[in-house]
């Protein structure tokens, strides 16, 4: 890779384009295993990812999704499997040997050195002269927006821009990936959706493959092309968040994306099934129902109205208590018919909606489209 | 996951390529320190059950030792005479500690200074400074009723003032650290001051008093110089040692003796060990820092003890520093370098100098190069689970070892002839080695602490940006590093100067040191040029401490990026 390369990248051919799939080609891994002692932490681990992609590995803590990020780094040495990035085998290359910028949780920032300091770190060890390093130092300033801060050290910076030179710091050598390992997850909120946005602007621009590790799931849904969603070491589904959020593969990966309901089910053939002692309709019918099925959906798909007892996908339900969210308010709710089991529904707050009162009866409805039958936990 | 995990097993180590590297760096510092401080202490455990003629005797040697005459009255000496030392140290350290740390008195700052002064000179310069006020010739003999100085009295007099820096030092690191809120939460809770005291302060620092008691136990327990002075015919287990083995060559009667000043003093570190771990656990990292308030009387009683206290620390120094420039105490009070004058006439004792700057020195070059490699080994776990946890054992084992007890298995492990370090015998490489040993559990802790105060993430960052050992090593971990390096070697240096214990038995005619000068000068009954030689020290140790502290400073100065504004 040239170090004082062009900035603007030009997408190569096999870019993703708009809307299209990805060629996936850049990054693979194939079978990757990795064992601490006697606990596994990452399973079998096959991917592939396209050039200029950014992917998101998200999971809950433990996972293995930083051991995985580690391992694409070199940090880790793989007890199993092969690691191919742009064609080349890198699986038992140092990380210095490998072809890639990163970005820590904890910037890692060299506190001796100031920001155009740490970000000619990676130039100084490759012998480009002091003009070219120069100018490209102040590329990358003006590229994270710092150019007025580069003679501050790191501890009189702000958390957000602190990241923007770590960020500049692992560009700064036109990787042909960029790793980040939970880079937003010690900002404050507001600082941190900003950085979010800009980060994915950068890369789309830089077009630099990216692979991104969070725990989330908002942060994935907004920011990636595509998601890995990890548990316990094993890849659970892989596609766009689109995709994963309205057709999840099971209910681990259902609710780690976003609140969903689940209800029991009680019997069903096609698309008729029977849950909360109610009958609902699918949108289309299944071939067979799986043991421990539970009836799905959003709680954001729910919508509440006595207009709608006694057709299909109607529940007639007591309001168990009622909470102001802010966009939204959150009703929790108990079938009539199995008062036992809980059904969460988001109706918006803009809309002069009266809010429930704990104890009222209601009638909630479900659009068939919006039903999901997923296998239940164990 | 996050990113701080530390992994075991075979993670990469960053700047380390070769697994076998990674085996051989741990197992030489487990290598080194085992032939500087296990195996020797194992030699002298080993020959306490052994007679003469190297045949196992199983516990004759102890019979032996519980019914000679006169050798186990050393033992009830040592094991009263600390107990009672330790009590003064500790009535007089902790109300010192608490107003330096707990109180807006004027002068804090500077009343810790005199405290910690001490910490500069050998065990035995307060002895000297007793000897010329209370001795048989001293100025306030009649203060002490009669009694003689030698023996008993003077013991603990000298072993309150040789460890009570030790006990400033750790009761105010202890008062210090504390959470206002709590202090605000007892007050909301309508108590006074007295109860505030009685039900917060004193039981948050008892982890605190746990530790200082144990520390000064063992300091005045094993103390050797102080005895030598002005123990008179009181026998201690410190001096009968030396006597023993020096003396009578009755090496098995040593080694008895040996153990005897280990296992207290490895049973009061392990008391140590554990009260630190519980006071580690009582403070959060998001404790309120604590605001003494203002109590104008209890601050002016709290000052004039300060002041008392001060006056005696100074006065004790300044009374040794006193009667080294008289020309012949306590006939010719004229003041002037005579004694000096002697010293640096005599070849003997100026090489004894030089001696010891080289001891001092190569104590600190080569204990700094060990404590930050063992101290990076263990702070990044470099190699096999097992054997980072075994270098950092063993690391801990020399803290709680009496440097007599170190040295005399120096004599049993290298005076073997099978041992291939036995010409080691009789160098000044062995006195620094043994010193290395002696003091390296403090500054392996201060290399760890300062390594894993900088991020793992760090090294990995370096790496990923293609730099090479050498290449971070320069341009990162050094500039990062170098006030810690200044404050180990500064450490090894002064106590290096300072040591006696752990040399008594290993110097010769040409490797011996000033400390030891100083002992021989009292053997020789030359007060006067014990006085000034041990005045000497301190005064080379201060110089030391002085550089060791603009350097530090001036490091400081110079890295602009540790001031957070600028």
């Amino acid at each position: 890779m040239a170090v004082a390369g062009p900035l603007h990248v030009v997408r190569p051919a096999d870019a993703p384009e708009e809307g299209g799939r990805p060629a996936p080609s850049f990054l693979v891994t194939e079978g990757l295993t990795k064992r601490f002692g006697a606990t596994i932490v990452v399973r079998d681990v096959s991917i592939a990812i396209g050039t200029g992609e950014f992917v998101c590995i998200l999971g809950p803590s433990g996972c293995g999704k930083t051991t995985l990020l580690r391992l694409i780094a070199g940090f880790e040495q793989a007890d199993a499997g092969a690691i191919r990035q742009a064609g080349r085998d890198i699986t038992a290359l140092p990380p210095e040997a490998r072809d890639f910028g990163i970005v820590f949780q904890s910037y890692a920032l060299f506190p001796n050195r100031d920001v155009a300091g740490n970000i000619a770190f990676g130039l100084e060890s490759t012998g480009i002269d002091r003009a070219a390093r120069a100018r490209r130092v102040a590329e990358l300033l003006a590229l994270v927006g710092l150019a007025p801060h580069a003679g501050k050290y790191p501890s009189q910076l702000s958390g957000g821009q602190q990241q923007r030179v770590a960020l500049a710091r692992a560009l700064a050598l036109s990787p042909g990936l960029l790793l980040l390992d939970e880079p937003l997850s010690a900002l404050d909120a507001n600082v941190r959706a900003a950085l979010r946005d800009e980060l994915r602007a950068l890369q789309r621009r830089l077009g630099v493959t990216a692979v991104m590790v969070t725990h989330d799931q908002q942060e994935a849904l907004s920011i990636a092309d595509r998601l890995i969603v990890m548990r316990a070491g094993a890849i659970e589904q892989v596609g766009t968040p689109m995709a994963l959020y309205q057709q999840p593969a099971n209910l681990f990966v259902a609710r780690f994306l976003g609140d969903m309901n689940a209800l029991p089910v009680e019997a069903g053939q096609g698309a008729e099934i029977r849950a909360a002692g109610t009958a609902f309709r699918l949108g289309a019918p299944v071939d067979a129902v799986p043991p421990r099925a539970m009836l799905c959906f959003r709680p954001a798909a729910v919508s509440l109205g006595a207009e709608m007892r006694g057709a299909a996908n109607a529940v007639p339900a007591r309001v168990v208590s009622a909470g102001f969210r802010g966009d939204v308010i959150r009703v929790l709710l108990a079938p009539e018919a199995a008062p036992e089991l809980r059904i969460e529904a988001e109706i918006p707050s803009l809309r002069p909606v009266p809010v429930p009162e704990p104890g009222e009866r209601v009638v909630a409805g479900v659009q068939p489209a919006h039903l999901l039958l997923l296998e239940g936990e164990g | 996951m996050s990113g701080a995990t530390v992994a075991a097993g075979p993670t990469r180590v960053p700047f380390i390529s070769g697994r076998g590297t990674r085996i051989l760096l741990p197992l030489l510092l487990v290598a080194v320190l085992s032939a500087a401080a296990i195996l020797p202490i194992a030699a002298l455990l080993v020959r306490a059950f052994l007679d003469r003629d190297g045949r196992f005797v199983g516990l004759a040697n102890f019979v032996r030792y519980a019914t000679e005459p006169g050798l186990a009255v050393a033992a009830w000496n040592s094991l009263t005479l600390s107990a009672l030392a330790t009590l003064l140290t500790i009535g007089l350290a902790y109300p010192f500690a608490y107003a330096i740390t707990r109180t807006r008195m004027p002068g804090r700052g500077m009343f810790r200074l005199i405290a910690l002064l001490p910490l500069l000179a050998p065990s035995l310069l307060p002895a000297f400074g007793l000897v010329y006020l209370f001795g048989n010739q001293g100025w306030l003999r009649g203060w002490l009723m009669g009694e003689s100085l030698y023996g008993p009295v003077g013991i603990v007099l000298a072993s309150v003032f040789y460890a009570f820096p030790h006990a400033v030092l750790i009761l105010s690191a202890g008062l210090a650290a504390g959470d206002q809120r709590i202090y605000e939460a007892a007050r909301a809770l309508r108590a006074g001051p007295w109860r505030r005291f009685v039900t917060v302060t004193l039981p948050s620092s008892r982890y605190a008093l746990i530790s200082a008691a144990s520390i000064v136990y063992v300091l005045v327990f094993t103390d050797f110089g102080i005895p030598s002075v002005v123990g008179g015919s009181t026998n201690v287990l410190a001096t009968d040692i030396y006597k023993l083995v020096i003396g009578r060559f009755d090496f098995e009667m040593g080694a008895v003796v040996g153990v005897l000043l280990l296992a207290p003093a490895v049973a009061a570190y392990l008391v140590d060990w554990l009260a630190r771990r519980s006071q580690r656990a009582m403070i959060s990292g998001r404790s309120v820092p604590i605001a003494p308030e203002r109590m104008p009387g209890r601050d002016l009683a709290l000052f004039g003890f300060c002041l008392l206290v001060a006056a005696a620390v100074i006065g004790i120094i300044g009374m040794a520093v006193y009667g080294s420039l008289v020309r012949f105490w306590p006939y010719n009070l004229n003041l002037g370098l005579h004694n000096y004058a002697r010293l640096l006439e005599d070849d003997d004792e100026f090489r004894a100098i030089g001696n010891s700057l080289a001891l001092a020195a190569g104590t600190a070059a080569l204990g700094t190069l060990l404590a930050m490699l063992s101290g990076w080994i263990v702070a990044r776990r470099i190699g096999p689970a097992a054997l980072v946890q075994g270098l950092q054992g063993l690391a801990m084992v020399p803290v709680a070892v009496p440097g007599l007890v170190l040295g005399l298995g120096y004599v049993f492990f290298f005076n073997d002839p099978a041992n291939p370090l036995h010409a080691l015998q009789g160098t000044l490489a062995i006195l620094v080695l043994c010193t290395v040993a002696h003091f390296y559990t403090v500054p392996h802790l201060m290399a760890v602490g300062e390594l894993l105060r900088l991020d793992r993430e760090i090294d990995m960052a370096a790496q990923a940006l293609r730099a090479g050992p050498a290449s971070a090593g320069r341009r990162i971990f050094l500039p990062v590093l170098a006030p810690t390096l200044v404050d180990i070697a500064g450490y090894f240096f002064v106590n290096a100067m300072t040591t006696v214990s752990a040399l008594i038995f290993l110097f010769t005619a040409q490797t011996r040191v000033a400390a030891i000068a100083v002992i021989n000068l009292v053997e020789g009954s030359r007060i006067g040029q014990a006085a000034a030689f041990a005045t000497l020290i301190m005064a080379l140790s201060i110089g030391a401490a002085l550089i060791q502290i603009s350097l530090r400073a001036a490091i400081l100065r110079a890295q602009r990026w540790r001031r957070r504004e600028g």
